[in-house]
C-alpha cells in the first residue's frame, strides 16, 4: 500500500475540502482517465484496490498511472476510551481528492476495455466519478 | 493545413455575472490577439468552438468578428471546465505572414514497431510538440515513424528531423520508445511493506507514545 517514506509531523489537522481541484484536472500521460465528481479522503487501501481491478482488467496489457498519493495520516482513538489525553494514534493515510481530479489513467488498451477497466475501478472508490478521455482523442 | 471558418461576436458582457450569462446562453467568452492587433475579447457558441478543441488535429480559423473581418488565427489556449470538461475560454492568435509563431501540434505515430512485434509495449511519452514555423509552414499533425523502432529502444527529440519546422522541445526529450510490458501484479509486497513513515527529527517523537 502506498504511504510517504518520510514526513515531517506524525499527526495532521483534519483540514477542509472545499472547491475544485485546481492541479490534476487533465489526463496528461495516458489516454483515458478517472475523473472524481466528488471530494473525499481516498485510503490508501482503496487505492490498492482499484490499482489491482485495473491490473486484472487490463491483464498484461497497457500501462497504468496513478495521480493521487496519501500522504495525510488520519489518527484514531482507541475503543472506549474517554475523550481527552490528547490525539489518538495514526491509523492509516489518504489522500485529500477535490471534484476534477483524474485519480487514474490508463494507455496502451483498445477504448472499450480502457472503459471496462475504468469501470471495475471506480466501483472500489466511495465517490461519484467519471471516464474522461485526452481533448485530441477522437 | 486544413482550414476552417469560425464566427464570433465582440464580446458586451462582462465579469462573473456576464460570464454566467453567456454560459446560459451555451456560449464561451475568448479573446483575439496577435502582434499587431489591438486585443480583441469576443465570444462563440459551445458548439462553434468544439471541432477546433476536441480534435486531433491542427486547424488554421478564418475568423470573422460580427460579420466583418476574415482574420487566419489558431487557438492558442483553452481553458477547461475541471469538473464538467467544458470550454470556458479560450485564446485566438492572429498570424501574420512572414512572422515566425511557436504552436503545439500534434503527434501521430505511424507504422508497426519492430519491438511491438516482438511482444512490447508502445508507450507514447509526448503527445505534443512545440514548434517554431512560418504561418504558411503549419502542419496539421506530425507524424513519427515507429517501424525501425525495437525492444528497449526509445525516439529522442533529436531523431526527430521536418522540414522547415524548428522544435522548440528539449533535445534529449523522449518521445516514443517500447518498453518490456509489466507482469500482473496483483499480490501486494508484504516484506517490503513499510508500517510507519520516518519522521524527520524533531528529537521528541521518540518520547511520544
Amino acid at each position: 500500500m502506498l504511504l510517504p517514506k518520510r514526513v515531517k509531523f506524525r499527526k495532521s489537522q483534519r483540514g477542509r475540502r472545499k472547491g475544485n481541484a485546481k492541479r490534476g484536472t487533465n489526463v496528461s500521460f495516458g489516454e483515458f482517465g478517472l475523473k472524481a465528481l466528488e471530494p473525499a479522503w481516498i485510503t490508501s487501501r482503496q487505492i490498492e484496490s482499484c490499482r489491482i481491478a485495473l491490473s486484472r482488467k487490463m491483464k498484461r496489457d497497457g500501462k497504468v498511472w496513478i495521480r493521487i498519493f496519501p500522504d495525510k495520516p488520519v489518527s484514531k482513538k482507541p475503543l472506549e476510551t474517554r475523550m481527552g489525553k490528547g490525539k489518538g494514534a495514526p491509523e492509516f493515510w489518504v489522500c485529500v481528492v477535490k471534484p476534477g481530479r483524474v485519480m487514474f489513467e490508463v494507455s496502451g488498451v483498445t477504448k472499450e476495455l480502457a472503459h471496462e477497466a475504468l469501470q471495475q475501478c471506480s466501483y472500489k472508490l466511495p465517490i461519484k466519478t467519471k471516464i474522461v478521455s485526452r481533448p485530441d482523442i477522437e | 493545413m486544413e482550414k476552417k471558418a469560425l464566427e464570433a461576436q465582440t464580446r458586451t458582457r462582462f465579469g462573473k455575472s456576464g460570464r454566467n450569462i453567456l454560459k446560459g446562453e451555451r456560449k464561451v467568452p475568448g479573446v483575439f490577439y496577435s502582434t499587431h492587433s489591438e486585443t480583441i475579447s469576443i465570444e462563440t457558441t459551445e458548439n462553434a468552438i468544439k471541432p477546433f478543441v476536441f480534435t486531433s488535429k491542427n486547424y488554421v480559423i478564418q475568423l470573422s468578428i460580427d460579420g466583418k473581418k476574415d482574420i487566419e488565427c489558431i487557438v492558442k489556449d483553452v481553458q477547461f471546465d475541471p469538473v464538467t470538461d467544458r470550454v470556458i475560454h479560450f485564446d485566438l492568435f492572429g498570424l501574420t505572414s512572414g512572422e515566425k509563431i511557436s504552436l503545439e501540434i500534434p503527434l501521430v505515430f505511424t507504422g508497426a514497431s519492430a519491438g511491438v512485434r516482438e511482444g512490447g509495449l508502445l508507450q507514447e511519452s509526448l503527445h505534443k510538440l512545440n514548434i517554431e514555423c512560418l504561418p504558411s509552414n503549419i502542419p496539421s499533425v506530425l507524424e513519427v515513424d515507429v517501424t525501425n523502432l525495437k525492444l528497449g529502444k526509445s525516439i529522442l527529440v533529436s531523431d526527430l528531423k521536418y522540414d522547415n519546422i524548428s522544435i522548440l522541445n528539449p533535445q534529449d526529450t523522449v518521445v516514443v520508445s517500447v518498453v518490456v510490458p509489466r507482469g500482473v501484479e496483483l499480490s501486494i509486497t508484504s516484506e517490503e511493506e513499510i508500517s510507519e513513515p520516518e519522521v524527520i527529527s524533531r528529537g521528541k517523537d521518540k518520547s511520544e507514545e
